[in-house]
């Protein structure tokens, strides 16, 4: 039986960042189904590009890479019947401090491979951090590789949705009507973020299982802050899913898969000049025949 | 389905850039008439605009919003709205009557929230000039101004100007209002210093708070000192 999601990406190096020299700091992932019964996954993350997070590149390819190892391992767990009560209770209870720690384990072995330098303290007024073995590594350690994460699994019976900083997680209905399934906690001002590398990490983290029985969106977008703060206000950017949904279904997804990386260079130029990356998940049914 | 089709317009609405609000907080008390401290200020101040505005020019994913408040016995506005950048004139003040700048930082506080700034917005950047100790209440005002969320997340900056700014006293009062460790205020003993600190702060602080690269709440963002200390200036005292 074929897969009824499929997903679309795209990450650009914001005009910012290509002025300055800078590597694009976000990263994406997708596991795509290939079958029905497989589960959609899909990461994101934007590493924060200040100068106290100098490996945030590192630290957001990090972030999704375990962020799907993750999700797989909590689907797969999930799968077999589970009820809803206990997979959204370890979705809660567990999912973030697992993630949590492995990316603060990923951080930990990059750093073994490719230790700091003094190079990369010179512009501050403290050395290195000292790493001992066998020893939590100080904060100045995390800051430097720090990041934030945005991700969302599919599967038959449940959507999961977490979220730990800034970016954007939207859904779009079969109407075109576009929601946030994450309410956030509180605003963050300027560029102000929680981060993977924050103290209060896990107290930040936002997590919710929505039931598929109670309805599934035609599109599931999720992006890095670069993208929202194109816009003037949430309407201006909540029109990016209703219009992705529109060219989804008179385009097909191919057409989008090719454009989408152009959209996004060209918001970052005439917008935010920040870094962009997008992850669709794009349920093929809602779609319409032609479409798929 | 084909991709050769007609691109459509790129989905979403219209873009804008990010505001960005700078704020001048300029010293008109009487002690600033004494060696033409006050005019030295609207000089500096005003032979500062055309940097602000080249900055302004390159980074085009910022809108630059400035304002100016005079403060002395009252402090008050010099502009009902803060104006684009590329029309902001400077206004020449005068000096007399005491040092309000507790009041200047409520006003200031009253400005920094919605509707005033957008939820969008870059983090505002505060500049006090002045030569000496406050007068009213100086934490009340700097209580409200932090009380609100956009006031915290503010990049602020002093040029001290003349001996008695740089008494304990009055740097004391600079670290609380700057509150971070690696941002120290400007001081400035002659008109050049001033001309020069004013260029500098105005223009290197644009630059570094429109910048896309986010901050990990509770952190000190802000690091625009390490090379603002590393600058040249006139150090002869005239003031």
């Amino acid at each position: 039986m074929p897969s009824i999601w499929t997903a679309i990406s795209a990450s650009v190096r914001g005009n910012w960042h290509e002025q300055s020299g800078q590597k694009n700091q976000d990263s994406v992932r997708l596991a795509k189904p290939r079958t029905a019964a497989d589960a959609l996954l899909i990461a994101v993350s934007d590493g924060h590009g200040s100068l106290r997070s100098f490996r945030s590149d590192r630290g957001s390819a990090l972030a999704t890479e375990c962020a799907l190892r993750l999700l797989k391992n909590f689907v797969r767990r999930t799968a077999a019947g589970a009820p809803l009560s206990r997979v959204r209770s370890q979705a809660q209870k567990k999912w973030p401090g697992d993630l949590i720690a492995a990316w603060k384990h990923a951080v930990r072995t990059d750093l073994a491979q490719n230790p700091f330098s003094p190079v990369d303290f010179a512009a501050f007024p403290d050395a290195p951090p000292v790493i001992k073995a066998n020893e939590e590594p100080p904060p100045a350690v995390y800051l430097a590789y720090g990041a934030t994460l945005i991700a969302a699994a599919v599967t038959r019976r449940y959507v999961f949705y977490a979220q730990l900083g800034d970016g954007d997680i939207l859904t779009v209905g079969n109407d075109g009507t576009v929601s946030r399934p994450l309410q956030r906690k509180h605003q963050f001002y300027a560029n102000e973020t929680a981060s993977l590398c924050s103290y209060h990490a896990l107290r930040e983290f936002q997590v919710r299982v929505a039931p598929v029985r109670t309805g599934m969106p035609a599109l599931i977008m999720l992006s890095t802050d670069g993208y929202a703060n194109c816009f003037g206000n949430d309407g201006g950017f909540f029109s990016v899913g209703a219009d992705l949904l529109t060219y989804l279904r008179q385009h097909g997804a191919v057409f989008v898969h090719n454009n989408l990386a152009r959209w996004l260079r060209e918001s970052s130029r005439d917008g935010s000049g920040d870094d962009i990356s997008v992850g669709l998940g794009v349920r093929m049914a809602a779609l319409g025949p032609q479409a798929s | 389905m084909s991709d050769t089709v007609s691109p459509p317009r790129r989905p979403g609405g219209q873009m804008s850039a990010r505001p960005l609000h700078f704020i001048w907080l300029a010293d008109g008390s009487g002690s600033m008439r004494v060696d033409g401290k006050i005019q030295a200020l609207n000089n500096a101040i005003r032979e500062a605009i055309p940097h602000m505005q080249t900055v302004a020019r390159e980074n085009p994913h910022a809108a630059v919003l400035v304002r100016a408040m005079r403060f002395a016995d009252r402090a008050e506005w010099l502009m009902e709205k803060p104006a684009p950048v590329s029309e902001f004139r400077w206004q020449d003040i005068e000096a007399g009557g005491v040092t309000a700048l507790g009041e200047a930082l409520a006003l200031v506080g009253d400005v920094l929230e919605s509707p005033f700034i957008s939820d969008r917005a870059l983090p505002p950047v505060i500049a006090l000039v002045t030569d000496g100790l406050p007068t009213d209440d100086f934490h009340a005002g700097l209580n409200h101004l932090m009380s609100k969320p956009w006031g915290r997340q503010a990049l602020r900056i002093v040029v001290a100007i003349g001996e008695d700014a740089a008494s304990p006293e009055a740097q004391e009062i600079f670290r609380v209002f700057v509150a971070n460790d690696t941002l120290r205020p400007f001081q400035a003993n002659n008109p050049e210093a001033l001309v020069e600190h004013i260029r500098w702060v105005s223009t290197a602080a644009l630059k570094s708070v429109s910048a896309p690269s986010s901050q990990v709440a509770g952190a000190s963002p802000y690091s625009i000192v390490a090379a603002g200390a590393a600058m040249t200036v006139n150090d002869a005292d005239v003031w």
